[in-house]
């Protein structure tokens, strides 16, 4: 029984992000499941993002804080003393110092578009790399240059 | 609708029998006196499980409307089916205490989203947004009985039931996760949504704002105090954090449903009957609509923008049911609350009436068999009126205007018992002006129910 009581108790616990996407839904938008549906994917975008770019730290601390801190007042969320900026920073400063964004501003002179460092994954930023390494002019890769880059991101992850 | 509307009457079909479902849900404090016992009598059970599965397809051909909101119930033909099953496991813990724990699965959705009709008329779904079936643990309680003398009389084997024997006069106090109203405001016609009256305002008094989340269920602390022919009851239970939500306010201080209630039982000539009063008094993150009707503008018309702690709500139901016959009884519901706070946790009803009567099948040899007629009256608080009007919206109601009305419903039904464990109902349910809208309506509800309970 009181291994059941546990597991009874585990599923209703969420994360702090989906936490904070119930507490806002029900408050702000009348418990409405589309809506925290919608919230969770977004949230849990900015995780792998967060992730991904070494600021899970302040992820959980920004989301643990808005668990802890949340008040509803008629149907207006807040969540005082809760800073989402170090966050923002943090994820910031990783995607401008990644080869994608690297990549980004050696092909900008060529008048070349690209998604940009927001949009940076695992395999963009590798990918990034190789061509970085394997391309001595940005704006006019060489056929064979073009052929390294390509081995080279033969072994980024997928 | 038509291809689902006639697999469930295949399945009444197939069924078909004699002989009754069980089903109540009921706590062991809701026991009534039975007829004294000897000694010998009354084996105790120790371990219980039963189970229920309803089911049932509901449609509406359209119906005029001169206009419709975000919350009408549709003027569009539609039909929509739900379903709810629980397991009730009930286990003697030492004597007179009993563990309750029933998980719970129930899917589907009501018609128009379960919007639109104050007392809506299907008693087993709830207003959630996502149809998918979902597991949840309805009732896990403890449940403990201290003997009172008077003599001993015999429970039966029931769901949340140990069969036994027990003093005729006791006290039972139940604590833990549960549904206030398998306590307070029993009426025995009209009370059970799974095989009887269908409607939202017989099963419970329409009035009466329960503490409770979406599904109606809560977590309290209740007590049942039975002596010869009378009883009284209390109980404290939380309020949901927000209106018709999952999420229960656990600052006591703050927040909470209080109710009490006293029921006598009586005899006229051999005809057993009831009457019991319940008072309640809510407190809750309530908005207010004297607070929103005074600027709309300020609250976005809003009435949700309002909530603030430290709001009541309070009211009154009276509840009354009379066997006439041997095989004929009639019951009435009256209820009403203040109507100055949004409707919280049950339905947007400031004002109740329902009555009507229920015939056994023992007149035409189906003693099983059931029928049932009921009547329900609802009103709206001035002030719940004029936020309507303005083209409010509550958890349930709003269709951007409002020209008002009583809304008046009818239940009607036929129950055939298909086998010992499985019934099978016809209902049809006549809606006048549904969400209390002159303008809209009259609409017409046929209902197909499948009950099956071991």
């Amino acid at each position: 029984m009181k291994r059941l009581l546990f597991f009874l108790l585990l599923a209703g616990c969420g994360s702090d992000a989906q936490t904070y996407c119930e507490n806002v839904g029900d408050c702000s938008n009348k418990g409405s499941s589309d809506w925290i549906a919608a919230c969770n994917d977004e949230t849990s975008a900015l995780d792998t993002e967060a992730e991904n770019a070494g600021c899970a730290t302040q992820f959980d601390a920004y989301f643990s804080c808005t668990r802890q801190s949340f008040t509803c007042d008629g149907i207006t969320s807040d969540f005082p003393g809760c800073d989402r900026s170090a966050l923002d920073a943090c994820i910031a400063n990783a995607q401008s110092s990644t080869s994608c964004a690297e990549l980004a501003k050696a092909t900008s002179a060529c008048g070349a578009t690209d998604a940009g460092a927001t949009s940076c994954d695992a395999t963009r930023d590798c990918n990034a790399r190789c061509y970085l390494q394997n391309v001595a002019n940005p704006c006019a890769p060489t056929p064979a240059e073009i052929e390294a880059v390509t081995a080279c991101g033969a072994s980024c992850p997928q | 609708m038509r291809a689902r509307a006639w697999q469930v009457f295949c399945a009444c079909a197939l069924f078909a029998g004699s002989a009754a479902a069980k089903g109540p849900r009921d706590l062991p404090s809701e026991d009534k006196p039975t007829e004294p016992v000897k000694p010998e009598q009354g084996e105790q059970e120790y371990l219980s499980f039963h189970f229920q599965l309803t089911a049932a397809t509901q449609a509406h051909p359209s119906f005029s409307a001169k206009y419709s909101g975000p919350n009408s119930l549709s003027p569009d033909a539609e039909d929509a089916t739900a379903f709810v099953s629980t397991l009730f496991a009930d286990a003697r813990l030492w004597p007179g205490a009993e563990l309750l724990f029933n998980p719970e699965m129930s899917g589907g959705s009501g018609l128009s989203h379960t919007l639109g009709v104050a007392a809506f008329p299907d008693g087993i779904v709830y207003r959630v947004g996502d149809p998918a079936p979902q597991i949840y643990v309805a009732r896990l309680a403890i449940s403990q009985t201290i003997p009172l003398g008077g003599g001993k009389v015999i429970t039966e084997a029931a769901p949340n039931e140990l069969a036994g024997k027990r003093d005729r006069n006791q006290l039972a106090i139940t604590v833990g996760r549960l549904a206030v109203t398998d306590v307070f405001d029993g009426n025995r016609y009209a009370n059970d949504a799974t095989s009887g009256f269908f409607d939202w305002a017989l099963f419970a008094s329409g009035a009466w704002d329960y503490p409770a989340d979406t599904r109606g269920y809560t977590y309290g602390v209740l007590a049942d105090l039975t002596w010869n022919w009378w009883s009284a009851r209390a109980g404290i239970a939380l309020e949901p954090m927000y209106a018709n939500l999952a999420v229960m306010d656990w600052r006591l201080d703050k927040s909470r449903g209080l109710m009490a209630e006293y029921e006598a039982r009586y005899k006229i000539g051999k005809m057993p009957g009831a009457v019991s009063v319940l008072g309640f008094v809510n407190q809750a993150r309530m908005g207010s609509y004297e607070e929103v009707l005074a600027d709309p503008a300020k609250y976005g018309n809003d009435v949700a923008a309002t909530r603030q702690d430290g709001r009541v709500k309070y009211g009154f139901a009276l509840s009354m049911e009379q066997q006439l016959t041997k095989t004929l009884g009639a019951f009435l519901r009256l209820s009403a609350n203040d109507g100055q706070t949004e409707s919280w946790a049950f339905t947007e009803i400031d004002r109740s009436v329902g009555f009507g009567a229920v015939q056994s099948g023992k007149l035409w040899k189906r003693p099983h068999d059931e029928a049932g007629i009921a009547f329900v009256v609802n009103g709206l608080s001035p002030m719940h009126a004029r936020y309507l009007e303005g083209g409010g919206l509550g958890f349930i109601l709003g269709d951007g205007g409002l020209h008002y009305g009583p809304e008046m419903l009818g239940d009607f039904y036929y129950k055939l018992a298909l086998t010992d464990a499985i019934s099978c109902s016809a209902i049809y349910q006549p809606i006048v002006n549904p969400g209390y809208n002159q303008d809209r309506g009259p609409a017409h509800v046929f209902s197909l129910r499948v009950h099956a309970a071991f």
